[in-house]
């Protein structure tokens, strides 16, 4: 045997143009995974709690009348974006100065429907809270859930992060499941696609999947299901095509607020803010804190933070950490909407950490 | 591996998804290859090597040594190949496609190298049923690995990466003998 020859034969084969794709759909897939891990300590409540959220929603919550008119006028009940908001500060002040595009796009297929009603999106990314709805019949399923949500826009399409709220026990009794879902796009100035198909293929029945996911949980007549052939999940799956198109036109158009390069000199040690972008979604923090602080912040204990604050008192949780360029890059709650015209940067070590606390002023007019 | 293949690895590791594609920029057509060599289709291959993507990236912090990225990610190929024809329950795979053509068409014709010497080894390991056979003769003779790299890359010791390779050996010979007669 000759291998060279082999070797040579190896690198004969032709790598398809597909390849980028696969590896970064891989890449996308694994995201929230990731984040999951790096998060555990992270606020990111308004995407982890939105269950909790709408039980305490249900028992009265204390929303303004205009506010709570402004978000149920078009349906009959609070979005998953409106709960998720009271986690929130920068999203509800989002949607309490209207920077919100409502739709009433609902695609019904198989006798499920699949709606989108609010949307938010900027230039980093979009959220949306959608609902899934048993028509009729399925009595089989009490409460369905996307398999997975895609996103298409300006050619491209991708999938969404998604939550949904099985645990509601209101929810399971309504036949009906929603949650808000979730795409970072990175348009890189370029404008807001002017619109965007929103699409589902599968829904899973969640009691249904959590009894059966396991093979052997699965009947001799479950295999025999066409539906378990076809997808290898039945009896817990309904097939469909649900997509519906969201025009986007009637938000957009507001210019990230940039903070670049500001220093101070703290007595932890010389902090310098390389970038701070604030757009109506989210904010993201370029820093370099120096070695140590900057170990800390990317720490998997996260042993110290950062928020923004802003004069009313009013903080902006970090959501995610991660690296750029070496250093720390941390997106946080949006205080795009903040009335008062004070933001402070605020770096707070855990009690184990020996790091005291820092407010760096960042905006004082 | 580079000092700067390792920083990559370690803002990969932070969860710098940037970093952790321009890794792969420089892994996955190897990747890609050797997961073709194992299913001969592109999109199973393809399939392999995102799903490869999925759980490396997602496991990446339980890589110990940052220069052992490459071998790490090929042994998680390796593994999503083997789980690849369990399912597929089968021992020589895709010998043709179901358009009816083969997935040697894939690999361009070279002067240099006639279609039976293509055929031989790079058919041959369909053949062999056992999947770390197939994997230790793909790693030696198509990705050019030494013994002890290829065991790194299957987690097993040198002595046993030694054995496959003499089992998988004797098998081809076998096979190889028989279709000449």
């Amino acid at each position: 045997m000759n291998q060279n020859q082999y070797i040579r034969q190896f690198h004969d084969i032709p790598v398809p143009p597909e390849l980028d794709h696969a590896i970064r759909h891989g890449v996308d897939r694994s995201g929230p995974f990731q984040k999951k891990r790096r998060l555990r300590n992270v606020c990111f409540k308004w995407m982890a709690s939105a269950a909790m959220a709408a039980v305490f929603l249900t028992a009265g919550m204390n929303i303004s009348t205009a506010f709570a008119k402004m978000v149920t006028e078009r349906v009959p009940f609070l979005s998953a974006l409106v709960i998720a908001s009271q986690q929130d500060p920068g999203l509800k002040l989002a949607l309490e100065n209207g920077y919100v595009q409502q739709s009433s796009a609902e695609a019904i297929d198989n006798s499920i429907s699949f709606a989108v009603h609010d949307v938010i999106a900027d230039e980093n990314k979009i959220t949306l809270s959608y609902r899934v709805a048993l028509v009729e019949g399925h009595d089989e399923f009490t409460n369905l859930i996307p398999r997975r949500i895609m996103i298409r826009y300006n050619g491209v399409e991708a999938p969404m992060d998604f939550t949904f709220d099985a645990k509601n026990d209101s929810f399971r009794t309504a036949r009906h499941a929603e949650g808000v879902a979730v795409y970072s796009w990175k348009l890189k100035g370029q404008e807001l696609p002017k619109e965007v198909v929103v699409a589902a293929d599968q829904m899973d029945d969640y009691p249904l999947f959590l009894n059966k996911s396991g093979s052997d949980a699965l009947s001799e007549a479950d295999r025999e299901s066409a539906l378990y052939k076809a997808f290898n999940r039945a009896p817990y799956t309904a097939a469909g095509q649900w997509q519906v198109k969201i025009a986007l036109d009637g938000i957009g158009g507001k210019p990230a607020k940039l903070f670049e390069n500001i220093r101070a000199d703290t007595p932890e040690g010389s902090v310098n803010i390389k970038r701070l972008e604030i757009t109506p979604s989210q904010a993201f923090l370029l820093i370099d804190a120096g070695e140590r602080v900057n170990t800390l912040l990317l720490s998997d204990e996260l042993s110290v933070k950062a928020s923004l604050a802003d004069g009313n008192g009013q903080v902006y949780q970090a959501r995610s950490v991660g690296v750029q360029d070496g250093l720390p890059a941390i997106t946080l709650e949006s205080s795009y909407f903040s009335s008062s015209n004070e933001l402070s940067l605020v770096l707070s070590g855990s009690p184990n950490s020996g790091f005291k606390t820092q407010h760096i002023m960042i905006s004082d007019r | 591996m580079d000092k700067e293949k390792q920083k990559l690895v370690k803002r990969a590791k932070k969860g710098d998804g940037e970093a952790f594609r321009a890794l792969m920029a420089d892994t996955g057509d190897s990747l890609y290859r050797i997961a073709f060599l194992y299913v001969k289709e592109k999109q199973a291959a393809l399939d392999l090597v995102s799903e490869t993507v999925f759980k490396a990236y997602t496991s990446l912090h339980t890589l110990k040594k940052d220069e052992y990225f490459q071998t790490w990610m090929t042994r998680i190929l390796l593994n999503c190949c083997k789980n690849f024809i369990k399912k597929q329950k089968r021992t020589v795979l895709f010998s043709t496609r179901s358009d009816g053509s083969s997935p040697l068409d894939d690999i361009p014709a070279k002067p240099a190298a006639s279609v039976e010497e293509r055929l031989d080894l790079y058919n041959a390991i369909d053949s062999l049923g056992d999947d770390n056979l197939k994997s230790v003769i793909i790693l030696m003779y198509f990705r050019g690995l030494t013994l002890p790299e290829i065991a790194l890359t299957m987690g097993v010791p040198e002595g046993t990466a030694k054995t496959y390779l003499h089992r998988a050996l004797t098998a081809l010979r076998t096979i190889m003998k028989e279709n000449a007669i």
